[in-house]
């Protein structure tokens, strides 16, 4: 039996973390990516401790250098590339008028220019392979976000990427598609509520409040759906943004 | 316990499900443990389904116009007193009885296509709340249509009432949350014989404007459908997931 390899940037942590953990469980190899290797260490020992296969891996994904180095790692190591998950992203949030050029540079980079050049790195192994999966993390700030002028445009614009990949890379059996989380517990969200001051268990409730689940949401919930994509299962969605975030959208 | 499935001890109601995908779910659900209360007009052909479902130990079927409130409650009740509950419900029953333009469709077609598409699922979900879910919780996939997302001319009204089933199942899944998801899935082309006027005799032609050079089988929606229901997209509601092999991403359905 082969094992397919899977590919998480931004994995040592958060949703990356968690993602990397389910597709683990679901019998696959996986590459845990993140700037550091030793930071992804951890994940790999929960991997390996729980019987997985797991590969620890330290790159920018914006260096188109250490992508490919990255990448040789992986398929050296792992095996080809089947699933990639570009999770990396970071934040940098202000006010528009208050935003640096370099905030903005850095948040398109990582998110935009990543995607691009992991994607761009791992598609000729899905294509020889004739099967493939790609997701890309969205998000719901997409859709308008205060203070996030890069992030939300760099998320949006993780939507048309997830699309046109899906137009060009259907025939050769590939998928894409993007999940678009809303308030998920984590570091980074964490992060947010230190920023505007507010205790992150308060924060936490208040948006609960608004929620029509009434719970905020935990990177299980995006790494369930990160697996039913890469699952034969859905092997006919394509081109899609699935919005995991407790309600409606839009 | 080595058996246990993600829908072990669990009842779902799939309407129109003698055959297509309405099996198709209902065949997913009950591979994955459930136990499924299977409806269509005609006895016989549910008949054949729940033996193609593993006979009467994982489906019942009850024949019933799938707009008849008294069917509808006899469904539930049946689906509580003999599999203990009503826990997943999918509204899978469709009608696209007619063929061109809007500014001729005969308006009698019209009312009748919302009676069943929209005002059913409606009531559907209303006999299963007020019997079930409101005090027990549970999962709700509203089967809808590419052709509610975007245009489709020929079948604009069919689309139309399709709209409204995916608005309807926003509206409900702020109004029933937290107990309660409500979400819709939304197909392309699946090769069933609904829909077989829309590929017959000229398959190839028709798989080649989708990006994933194929047409939908019934199992592609049954596993999106399983997903939805299931524990695993616990924080996903009101959304709509289209399944249409890309379809959508090219302009035209």
């Amino acid at each position: 039996m082969t094992i397919r390899t899977a590919v998480v940037t931004g994995a040592a942590r958060g949703i990356g973390a968690a993602v990397a953990r389910r597709l683990s469980a679901d019998g696959l190899a996986v590459a845990v990516l993140d700037l550091s290797a030793e930071a992804c260490k951890p994940v790999v020992d929960e991997i390996e401790a729980a019987g997985g296969t797991a590969l620890a891996v330290g790159a920018d994904v914006s260096s188109e250098s250490d992508v490919a180095r990255a990448l040789d790692e992986v398929t050296g190591t792992l095996g080809a590339p089947a699933v990639l998950v570009n999770n990396a992203g970071i934040l940098r949030d202000n006010l528009l008028f208050k935003m640096s050029v370099d905030d903005w540079d850095q948040v398109m980079n990582v998110h935009l220019r990543g995607s691009f050049l992991m994607t761009r790195a791992v598609q000729q192994h899905m294509v020889a392979a004739g099967w493939g999966r790609i997701v890309s993390l969205s998000s719901t700030s997409a859709l308008g976000n205060r203070g996030q002028v890069n992030y939300s445009a760099a998320k949006a614009g993780l939507q048309g990427f997830t699309k046109t990949l899906a137009l060009e890379l259907g025939k050769f059996g590939i998928t894409a598609n993007a999940v678009a989380p809303g308030f998920i517990e984590t570091e980074m969200t964490a992060a947010t509520a230190a920023r505007i001051g507010v205790p992150f268990e308060d924060f936490k409730a208040a948006t609960a409040e608004q929620i029509p689940v009434r719970r905020t949401g935990k990177p299980e919930d995006i790494a369930h759906t990160v697996s039913f994509l890469a699952s034969e299962g859905a092997g006919f969605v394509s081109g899609q943004v699935i919005y995991v975030a407790g309600g409606p959208t839009d | 316990m080595a058996d246990q499935k993600r829908f072990t001890g669990r009842t779902a109601i799939v309407t129109g499900a003698s055959r297509g995908i309405g099996l198709a779910i209902a065949g997913q659900l009950v591979a994955d443990g459930a136990r499924v209360v299977i409806t269509a007009r005609r006895g016989d052909a549910l008949k054949d389904a729940v033996e193609q479902l593993g006979g009467s130990e994982h489906a019942i079927g009850v024949a019933g116009h799938a707009a008849d409130t008294d069917h509808q409650a006899e469904v539930v009740e049946r689906a509580i007193a003999e599999f203990g509950g009503a826990h997943l419900l999918v509204n899978n029953t469709g009608i696209n009885p007619v063929h061109g333009p809007l500014v001729g469709i005969d308006l009698d077609a019209a009312r009748k296509i919302v009676e069943v598409n929209c005002i059913a699922a409606l009531s559907w979900i209303q006999q299963v709340h007020a019997r079930w879910m409101k005090d027990n919780g549970g999962s709700v996939v509203n089967i809808v249509s590419v052709a509610g997302v975007k245009p489709a001319p020929g079948i604009g009204f069919y689309g139309a009432s399709k709209a409204m089933l995916v608005h309807l199942t926003q509206e409900l899944a702020v109004e029933l949350g937290p107990g309660i998801r409500v979400n819709a899935v939304a197909p392309a082309v699946v090769k069933t014989r609904f829909a077989a006027a829309l590929f017959e005799g000229r398959e190839d032609e028709v798989a080649a404007s989708y990006p994933l050079r194929r047409l939908g089988e019934p199992a592609d929606i049954g596993s999106v459908v399983a997903f939805l229901l299931s524990g695993e997209a616990a924080w996903i509601t009101g959304q709509s997931v289209v399944v249409d092999g890309g379809l959508t991403l090219t302009g035209g359905i």
